[in-house]
């Protein structure tokens, strides 16, 4: 049997994990940032939070996936909440840096001008100051969807569903294609992914195209 | 809780801490082969930094190696290399040299290329060449940044080395894949526990470093972060 044979005769097996792969990367981007927005909201305006959070992140993100998936597991088993919750930190490592930054670039000028237009606090950060973040933090949602996705394979090694279950295969028969098959799919998903991000935040943010 | 007593356990077992399986040679093992991949890529990608940041050269070469590698799942370029060249520290090594390079080189780069240009120009105007203008003026300016992507570097080999012992590598990564293999969670644990000490002794030593190369910081705040530009803005990564 010859390599490509082996990914056709496999390619429903390939499929349905690419499917949970994506399912665990897009889940833990989407939770990262729906916490990193009202965090970042909090750290920009409350400084030595931010200095807490700054440590606490750059920690949890020393901190090896396999160990953390590992030490869940008396808590969640070996379950889709045990994957995704040290990958959302990871995404939450990566997004809170530049949705602060973000909000910390808007021009005073923008601020006061909304204030002098009667704009209240609440109304103000999400009609200016976090209009003035989305290309930093769009740019920052790419790096870490892109991270993300190479880094879930871990969770095969302990027996949850995601493209490197290929690795294992791979590694346990010492049989080349699964695992080229797995590298190459993981790339071309980080690369489409990438892809369809540029295209909604073109969308979304079309004054922050480059001139 | 019965799991946090089967860890303690492990942990209070003398025979764990003895002999050339112990958690002491373990610790060195995995010391070692991050420190030998990590020493190696500083060694590629300190000098390539420098020298394509003084020519300002390169940029899309630079970020393009970073955003490649970092889609690169590194589970899977550590089985390729094992499965192509067989069992051995050589294709964990090529991996984690691989993947300790980008952050050391971006870092590099982007410190020497931002040094101010009065700076450099104060250096050849006092006579100064342009590789000792690199390496005696706008190194030493730029040392707090490079630091913190050695800092990076680090964090990821000391993380990727756990799962050498997935191809069959020692290191700390034994204890997490023995004790999956054998069902035996206490020194599953006790290993994760082992690698994310390890990993934040790593951490805190290379910080320390950082805040001591970056005179009159104290806080966090004011420490430069690494950024990498795509097309649109920079992206502070952590």
């Amino acid at each position: 049997m010859n390599d490509y044979e082996w990914v056709l005769s496999n390619a429903g097996r390939i499929w349905a994990m690419v499917g949970e792969h994506l399912l665990l990367s897009s889940g833990s981007v989407v939770m990262g940032l729906l916490i990193s927005i009202p965090l970042g909201i909090a750290c920009a305006r409350w400084r030595r939070l931010y200095a807490v959070v700054l440590v606490i992140t750059s920690a949890a993100f020393a901190i090896p996936s396999v160990a953390m998936f590992i030490l869940l597991m008396p808590f969640s088993g070996i379950s889709r909440t045990t994957a995704l919750i040290p990958l959302t930190i990871y995404a939450v490592a990566f997004l809170i840096r530049n949705v602060v930054g973000g909000i910390d670039a808007t021009a005073p000028e923008l601020r006061h001008a909304a204030d002098a237009i009667g704009y209240g606090r609440v109304h103000r950060i999400f009609a200016v100051d976090l209009v003035t973040a989305a290309p930093f933090i769009w740019g920052a949602v790419r790096v870490a969807t892109v991270s993300v996705i190479s880094m879930v394979s871990v969770v095969s090694i302990l027996g949850m569903p995601s493209i490197g279950d290929l690795f294992v295969d791979g590694m346990r028969r010492f049989y080349a294609t699964p695992v080229i098959a797995g590298i190459v799919l993981t790339i071309a998903l980080a690369a489409a992914i990438d892809a369809l991000l540029v295209i909604v935040q073109r969308v979304t943010t079309p004054w922050a195209r480059r001139a | 809780m019965d799991q946090l007593q089967l860890v303690l356990d492990w942990f209070g077992n003398s025979a764990h801490w003895a002999g050339d399986r112990g958690i002491p040679i373990r610790v060195l093992e995995h010391l070692n082969f991050s420190a030998t991949a990590l020493g190696i890529a500083f060694v590629i990608g300190f000098p390539l930094g420098v020298t394509l940041g003084f020519l300002n050269k390169g940029q899309s070469l630079v970020v393009g190696l970073v955003n490649a590698v970092r889609a690169l799942p590194t589970l899977g370029l550590l089985t390729i290399f094992v499965i192509l060249s067989g069992i051995g520290l050589l294709p964990v090594l090529l991996s984690l040299i691989i993947i300790a390079v980008p952050p050391i080189l971006v870092a590099t780069f982007e410190g020497v290329r931002g040094v101010d240009r009065s700076i450099t120009d104060a250096a050849h105007a006092m006579g100064m060449g342009r590789q000792r203008t690199a390496y005696l003026v706008q190194v030493p300016i730029s040392a707090p940044l490079i630091v913190v992507g050695i800092r990076n570097s680090a964090i990821q080999v000391v993380s990727t080395a756990t799962i050498a012992a997935f191809v069959g590598i020692g290191g700390l990564g034994r204890f997490v894949f023995d004790g999956l293999a054998s069902r035996d969670f206490g020194q599953l644990a006790g290993g994760a526990v082992l690698v994310a000490i390890l990993a934040l002794g790593v951490e805190l030593v290379l910080t320390l470093i950082q805040r001591a190369l970056t005179p009159g910081t104290r806080n966090i705040l004011t420490t430069a972060p690494l950024a990498i530009k795509t097309p649109n803005q920079k992206v502070h990564i952590p």
